[in-house]
């Protein structure tokens, strides 16, 4: 058995989070947009629209990723067994990731179906690449869904990383216009290169920067993960 | 019995803010050995299970499984744990379940239907577990519990919710595995299920350990109920001197459960009626009542 994940946790994960309705919903819309909306190039399927329902689909996936099984008393179960916490965290992040993957990559097929289908796919980018960048971000996400679930309850984890993705959009737009004499614009335009997880594609092409950056996020979060659930408790105090 | 304990817990203490729910507890339970925890609602008994196998982090104290730390994999791969009122994903299936614990294992899913028919859970097994009740709740932790065939097994509250079918077949099951050498901690309510199978019980109550008592050296109580008790009475009391009879209930000491078919015979060939015979748990019931109610 890997070190870092436990397989049977991952197939169990994935069965438990791709089988529900709202990711299978999700996934049908990515699909759906990938076909009618994003006909020029197979690349251009995971930006706008799409972008947004696989940040959604990543936020439903995490959500009480650990917690879930934690409550229900199953992970007590489970973590009786001869597998680490660390493998047991791993197994649910990469069986929830594996979903997020499934998903991108229906989608980004069926994108490339319609651009040669309509004789409008271009190769000269690398078109090979773009299922995985476009998913690195949103696997960051998921990651860190995952390390704030190992110390909240429920969904929690879901609402708090909106609250505070939420809360620093209104900090970036607000702040420099509450505060002008500060003069914060520049400042918080940097900080904001390094809140969570980037868009490693723009007009341009694929930026290497960030995407070492998304890497290290991704890495960054899976191992926060695994330190806070090392320290959790895993029965609870009965009613 | 020289054996090293399955289980060692020393001076374990657990406190939730102001309220102590286990201190300083200690106590072993050895390979082929049964031993009972006893104690009203709240008197820490769950969580001396759940301190033993470290689901719970001790404020003081520690155990050993197998003279192993609790959260060491090779003494897991050794350990089964049925908790009261096991939960499991509720869009799985039973046999899903025992899949997946098969699988963490390392062990063929075979063994998991087995185990399905042994513990009747052949019907349910298809279904989700949400579909389940209790009984059939109870029944699958305990077909998880017993997948790895462990050599320490933890049952908390294992009959809750249990027809009197599935009590039997618990009974059945936890003498039969004391016969193979599992060592078998068992928190249960019922006083009686707890006399019969069990080698040794420890009575707790606001967290500490009131007493050890060994069942299987003490002396045990028949209770025999008679159709005639009235008209038998003085050829009882001068056969049996040592016996009571009162409103047609016999109630002797014997030695074993072995003793009863010869009570019995004596009874009859004094020309007692005999209507129901049995060991009954009221030593064990009277000093939990000493001892726990703090009752005289």
């Amino acid at each position: 058995m890997n070190r870092l994940l436990s397989w049977p946790i991952a197939r169990q994960t994935a069965r438990e989070r791709g089988l529900a309705p709202a990711p299978i919903g999700i996934a049908l819309v990515l699909v759906l947009l990938a076909v009618a909306t994003r006909p020029v190039s197979p690349g251009g399927w995971s930006g706008g629209a799409s972008g947004f329902w696989l940040a959604l689909l990543a936020l439903v996936l995490g959500a009480g990723l650990l917690s879930s099984e934690l409550e229900s008393g199953h992970a007590q179960l489970v973590l009786l067994r001869p597998i680490t916490r660390a493998q047991w965290v791993g197994g649910r992040l990469v069986g929830a990731a594996l979903v997020l993957c499934l998903a991108g990559a229906i989608a980004w097929a069926a994108s490339l179906v319609a651009a040669v289908a309509r004789g409008a796919f271009d190769a000269s980018p690398p078109w090979f690449a773009l299922l995985p960048v476009a998913l690195l971000p949103h696997l960051g996400w998921l990651a860190t869904l995952c390390a704030i679930s190992a110390v909240t309850r429920g969904w929690t984890n879901a609402a708090l990383l909106l609250a505070l993705r939420f809360g620093w959009f209104f900090a970036r737009s607000a702040l420099p216009l509450a505060l002008p004499q500060w003069n914060l614009g520049p400042w918080l335009l940097v900080a904001d290169r390094y809140f969570g997880p980037q868009e490693p594609a723009d007009a341009e092409g694929i930026v290497p920067s960030l995407l070492t950056w998304d890497a290290l996020w991704l890495a960054a979060a899976w191992l926060a993960a695994v330190l806070l659930f090392n320290r959790r408790e895993l029965a609870r105090r009965r009613g | 019995m020289t054996e090293a304990p399955a289980l060692e817990a020393r001076g374990l203490r657990k406190a939730y803010g102001t309220l102590l729910a286990v201190d300083d507890l200690s106590f072993e339970v050895r390979p082929g050995e049964i031993v009972g925890i006893l104690g009203p609602n709240g008197a820490g008994k769950t969580t001396a299970l759940q301190l033993a196998l470290r689901l719970l982090h001790p404020d003081a104290g520690e155990s050993r499984l197998f003279r192993l730390d609790p959260e060491d994999l090779a003494a897991r791969r050794r350990v089964g744990y049925a908790p009261d009122g096991a939960h499991f994903p509720e869009k799985m299936s039973g046999q899903a379940v025992l899949d997946l614990h098969c699988d963490l294992l390392g062990i063929p899913r075979s063994r998991a239907g087995a185990l399905i028919g042994q513990l009747g859970l052949d019907e349910p097994a298809r279904r989700p577990t949400a579909t389940y009740s209790r009984g059939q709740l109870q029944r699958l932790g305990l077909a998880q519990a017993l997948l790895g065939e462990p050599d320490l097994l933890l049952l908390d509250e294992p009959t809750a919710g249990l027809d009197p079918t599935g009590v039997a077949q618990i009974r059945e099951l936890l003498v039969g595995l004391r016969g193979r050498g599992t060592a078998i901690l068992l928190n249960s309510h019922l006083l009686s299920e707890v006399e019969r199978v069990c080698d040794r019980v420890l009575f707790v109550k606001a967290g500490r350990l009131l007493r050890t008592h060994d069942v299987r050296g003490s002396v045990r109580h028949a209770e025999v109920r008679l159709a005639n008790g009235a008209a038998v009475a003085e050829r009882i009391a001068s056969a049996f001197p040592e016996g009571t009879l009162e409103g047609g209930r016999f109630r002797i000491a014997v030695s074993a459960e072995q003793a009863m078919p010869a009570l019995v015979r004596g009874l009859v060939g004094l020309g007692a009626e005999v209507l129901e015979a049995g060991i009954k748990g009221a030593e064990l019931e009277e000093l939990y009542l000493q001892l726990v109610e703090a009752r005289a």
